[in-house]
């Protein structure tokens, strides 16, 4: 909803892809890996019937998307037997479609000058910690979004004239992906994160992939009332929300009713 | 294959239950008659108690890049592991080591593998060249792939993308804790079409019986 209406305040409309599925990467990755290349390819291979490429705001679906394609190319018995199963839906795989992360295309295609020309409403002082994810920038031997060291989210952030700042654990995991199986050891790794968070003194922490966000918002609305977890209160964003905020375009519209942090503290001030 | 597999006729050995297929049957021996897993699989398996061309393929993908001499043994992935931390037996070091030990069959039974985050982080320092996140992946599908142990909301997933081409389908927004409206009153946009299940469905029955006993 936000990448929506904030990537069209910068030109680019976005269209959905009818027929798509999950990628499998969560969970057919670990029960069924054939099954799991099967969905990725497929989603890969109706975005082509299309003549479009993938834009994904999820880091997840995009390291998903690498690994797929990477492991396809170099397996031709994998990729005859994900073929067989594409072919039942008239579905062809071949890799003329390109899936690029969100902050690829907002920071290497459109480019931190456009959008901080296009900045209506610049988010002065405003000291915003960020949480690229693990999948922007791991595993860096396959080609992803961002750099070992990742700086374009803080750039992005800053092309909004808010202030990005480093705090310790930066590139630590949000302890999302083990929510499934292990619940508590979840929210004890999110809870570390938001305590060096809160410790850190900022207004908020900007993140870019829908995991860590789920992390890092819903879990301060399930923390609530576990004993040994304080309560932290500290306003989770997504990037494109607050690109969207800057854009000038309405909360509502960007769906910050739906943050479960106190995510007013940051589009208020 | 030892030949008492076929001679099961899809009936658990333990209790009375008819099965829909033979991976069926593993799952429910699995989760059934945990303390019987290794039993049939020795005996049903001849002793290989593990689908040896599944194994084969997936240990010389990845683990077969792990060797004793190329560990130097430093334990920087269980620093970097954001898991071992507040976890006290996830450690991804003890588990490489216990796999170059050759205790498979522990660690595939204990159900802490699953607490991998797959972040990766305990590839970055591994100056050995040999990450043990790859490794863990592997472990985890053969693990599901046994019966052993597979998260039961992993498997709820794996039925929602059956039934419907995605985890959840959110057709309404929950915006109070007893207050949910449709998404369309919220302004939300209108998710894409589902797949066309009929032939999505096929699609996976047709994977899931390429990957199957041959």
């Amino acid at each position: 909803m936000s990448a929506k209406e904030a990537l069209r305040g910068l030109g680019l409309e976005l269209v959905e892809m009818d027929g798509s599925s999950c990628c499998g990467y969560p969970s057919f990755r670990l029960s069924s890996p054939l099954t799991w290349h099967f969905l990725t390819a497929r989603n890969m291979a109706l975005a082509e019937r299309m003549g479009l490429d993938i834009i994904t705001i999820c880091n997840d679906c995009n390291l998903s998307f690498k690994r797929v394609k990477k492991a396809l190319a170099q397996d031709p018995q994998l990729k005859e037997n994900v073929d067989k199963a594409l072919a039942l839906e008239g579905l062809e795989y071949n890799t003329k479609s390109e899936a690029h992360h969100v902050v690829e295309v907002l920071h290497d295609m459109i480019g931190v000058e456009r959008i901080s020309d296009s900045v209506e409403k610049p988010l002065e002082n405003l000291r915003l910690a960020t949480q690229p994810g693990c999948h922007l920038f791991r595993p860096s031997e396959l080609g992803m979004p961002d750099e070992a060291e990742p700086h374009k989210l803080d750039a992005l952030v800053e092309a909004l004239g808010a202030q990005a700042v480093d705090y310790p654990g930066k590139l630590d995991c949000c302890g999302a992906s083990v929510y499934a199986p292990d619940e508590g050891s979840s929210l004890k790794v999110a809870y570390k994160k938001l305590r060096s968070l809160k410790d850190s003194r900022l207004d908020g922490v900007v993140t870019i992939c829908p995991h860590c966000f789920r992390a890092l918002d819903t879990a301060q609305g399930a923390l609530r009332g576990v004993s040994g977890f304080e309560r932290l209160k500290v306003p989770v964003i997504y990037y494109t929300q607050l690109l969207g905020l800057a854009l000038g375009v309405n909360a509502t519209r960007l769906g910050l009713q739906f943050n479960e942090s106190p995510v007013e503290q940051v589009y208020r001030l | 294959m030892d030949k008492d597999y076929f001679s099961l006729r899809l009936k658990c050995p333990y209790c009375d239950e008819h099965l829909t297929s033979h991976k069926a049957l593993r799952v429910h021996i699995g989760k059934n008659h945990k303390e019987k897993t290794d039993e049939f699989m020795e005996k049903y398996f001849g002793g290989r108690w593990i689908e040896v061309d599944f194994i084969s393929l997936m240990l010389r993908r990845s683990v077969g890049a792990l060797s004793e001499e190329d560990c130097i043994e430093c334990g920087g992935c269980d620093v970097a592991c954001p898991v071992s931390v507040i976890h006290e037996d996830f450690r991804p070091f003890d588990i490489s080591i216990q796999l170059l030990e050759g205790n498979v069959r522990e660690i595939l039974s204990s159900d802490v593998i699953c607490c991998c985050t797959s972040c990766y982080a305990c590839g970055q320092n591994c100056r050995a060249g040999m990450p043990p996140f790859d490794v863990i992946e592997t472990l985890m599908n053969l693990s599901a792939r046994i019966g052993y142990h597979y998260p039961r909301r992993y498997r709820e997933y794996d039925k929602s993308i059956l039934r419907s081409g995605v985890v959840q389908r959110p057709g309404t927004m929950k915006v109070a804790d007893l207050t949910r409206l449709a998404r369309e009153d919220v302004g939300l946009p209108k998710l894409p079409a589902q797949p066309d299940l009929a032939s999505f469905k096929e699609a996976i029955r047709m994977l899931a019986d390429m990957r199957g006993l041959q």
